[in-house]
């Protein structure tokens, strides 16, 4: 059975769209045929990881939900920007990155109804093992929906005070949807944190698995959402996070 | 595999003409049309539903192909009659899709048996049961008279050289601009002048200004889906407004250049609503926060 999975955070910044592309990337080097969505239509991103220009976006999930296009035309193989030997495929569906487009979503709405449809309809065409959901932060329409939707969730925080409240809330909101498997990953925690003391305090907290704590790394900073993190540092501690994280969606 | 197939369940002893499409072992979409017409009102939806959907598009008792009540229709019997017919073909929750009349029997249905319909569609329903005033002095006075053959005689004579119908019909069922096809227009027509149907539709008239909703719309928790023509002139936009104040809960669109008949006149825009609200997860729909 296809699985879709969404990853989310309250607040922006979380390390959400890195998240998603790392783990897309994982799924698909053990041979899945992964679909990645960006929802983040006020604020796209995720096509900068998987190395997609501007000019390279024939149709976006805009066109899509206008009804200009098919979603499956809105798919582009990225596999071969990562150019690494990944034995699955991985197909992008970008969000569009000009201002009047974003605006017009804004302006307009679409029906959230059109994007599940899509979803489901992405998976049939593509064949897909895995659909990814990158949401945008907060709660609205479409994270509502990849929510209610969604075979696993995993909810992204900092250990911040503003991140432990808005987790609360999207964590109640994915129980009251019966979301089948939820995780929390806790991110950029700073060299000094206990580890351990962190993960049992978040699992005491919301009552949800944590599958990982994630350090600051400077090589990510580094990186600068130029590339996929595993790829470059298949070593490093936080690729093995990554792959943790993986592996706990799909399970 | 997809059916399409013509019916005639036997309910209770009353005889229904059921037109079936889509997907044998899909939920069930039932479809129910208005005053006047036949399961062809909603036929420009089956395409649609029919990817997902087991579609049965009936015509009410006294329409299309069904025999009238023999002891004469009114909405609550319309609407027992269908939950029957519910109940013996499926164990779980319907769709329902009810244009004009065929709206305010979806929702008789949904108060008597909430716990048969999973969600609504009703395209410009009825609920106060009071047509427009245009109707009432223009189409309404044309059907008494077909009631009679003398009169009948007389219109079937002279029709062809006024084009009355024509005229009759174009300004309260449909928007200035319709989109609307030659060939569903025609059929529409001959719908509405089908022989021997003036005592249903005179039936009809009656049981839903008898049938007044207002006032009992508030307290119906099934997802809905409300559009309207925003030219509509058979049941007028007053109504919509009563959905809007009565049912905040329903998703009430109101369409340009549409009148009576969405879907037909504007078909892009009134599948893409139909699409998106079937397409939204039930618990998303349901879920209180």
């Amino acid at each position: 059975m296809p699985k879709i999975i969404s990853v989310h955070s309250f607040r922006g910044g979380t390390g959400k769209s890195n998240t998603t592309a790392n783990v897309t990337t994982l799924l698909a080097a053990e041979g899945m045929r992964v679909g990645v969505v960006d929802t983040d239509i006020q604020s796209p991103g995720i096509h900068v990881l998987f190395g997609v220009e501007e000019e390279a976006m024939v149709y976006s999930l805009n066109d899509y939900l206008w009804g200009k296009c098919d979603i499956k035309q809105a798919a582009q193989d990225v596999k071969a920007n990562l150019k690494a030997p990944i034995k699955g495929q991985i197909f992008l569906i970008p969000s569009s990155i000009k201002a009047g487009e974003i605006a017009r979503v804004l302006r307009e709405g679409y029906d959230v109804g059109l994007l599940n449809d899509g979803f489901h309809k992405l998976i049939d065409d593509l064949q897909l093992d895995v659909l990814m959901i990158d949401t945008h932060p907060g709660l609205n329409e479409e994270t509502l929906l990849s929510i209610a939707i969604s075979d696993a969730l995993a909810i992204i925080m900092r250990p911040d005070q503003q991140d432990y409240q808005g987790t609360g809330v999207t964590v109640e909101v994915a129980r009251k949807l019966d979301v089948p498997r939820l995780l929390l990953v806790v991110n950029k925690v700073p060299a000094v944190f206990d580890v351990s003391e962190v993960k049992a305090r978040v699992e005491q907290t919301y009552n949800c698995e944590v599958a990982a704590v994630m350090p600051h790394s400077d090589e990510m900073m580094t990186l600068a959402s130029a590339g996929i993190f595993s790829l470059h540092y298949p070593n490093h501690p936080v690729a093995g996070m990554y792959k943790q994280i993986a592996a706990r969606l799909v399970a | 595999m997809s059916v399409n197939q013509t019916t005639i369940y036997n309910i209770n002893g009353q005889a229904i003409n059921v037109h079936e499409e889509g997907l044998p072992n899909g939920k069930v979409a039932l479809l129910i049309h208005g005053w006047s017409s036949s399961w062809y009102a909603i036929s420009p939806l089956l395409p649609l539903l029919s990817q997902r959907h087991r579609c049965l598009a009936v015509d009410l008792p006294g329409y299309g192909e069904s025999p009238r009540m023999a002891s004469g229709m009114t909405i609550a019997k319309y609407a027992d009659l269908l939950i029957d017919l519910i109940q013996s073909t499926t164990k779980q929750p319907v769709v329902l899709v009810g244009h004009s009349m065929g709206g305010m029997t979806s929702l008789m249905i949904a108060m008597k048996r909430p716990d048969l319909v999973e969600r609504m569609v009703l395209i410009c329903p009825t609920i106060s049961g009071n047509l427009s005033l245009m109707i009432n002095l223009t189409l309404f006075p044309f059907v008494v008279l077909e009631r009679f053959s003398l009169t009948r005689a007389i219109i079937t004579i002279f029709e062809p050289l006024l084009g009355i119908t024509d005229r009759l019909l174009r300004g309260p069922l449909f928007a200035d601009r319709t989109m609307i096809s030659k060939d569903a227009f025609e059929r529409i027509k001959a719908d509405t002048r089908r022989r021997d149907q003036g005592r249903i539709r005179a039936e009809s008239f009656r049981a839903m200004r008898e049938n007044d909703l207002r006032g009992k719309l508030s307290g119906i928790e099934i997802p809905s889906l409300v559009i309207w023509g925003m030219e509509d002139n058979t049941v007028p936009l007053r109504d919509a407004s009563v959905v809007a104040r009565e049912w905040p809960q329903a998703d009430l669109r109101i369409i340009p250049n549409a009148g009576h008949w969405p879907q037909f006149e504007t078909p892009d825009v009134t599948q893409r609503h139909v699409r998106a609200f079937l397409s939204t997860p039930i618990k998303l729909l349901k879920v209180e926060f």
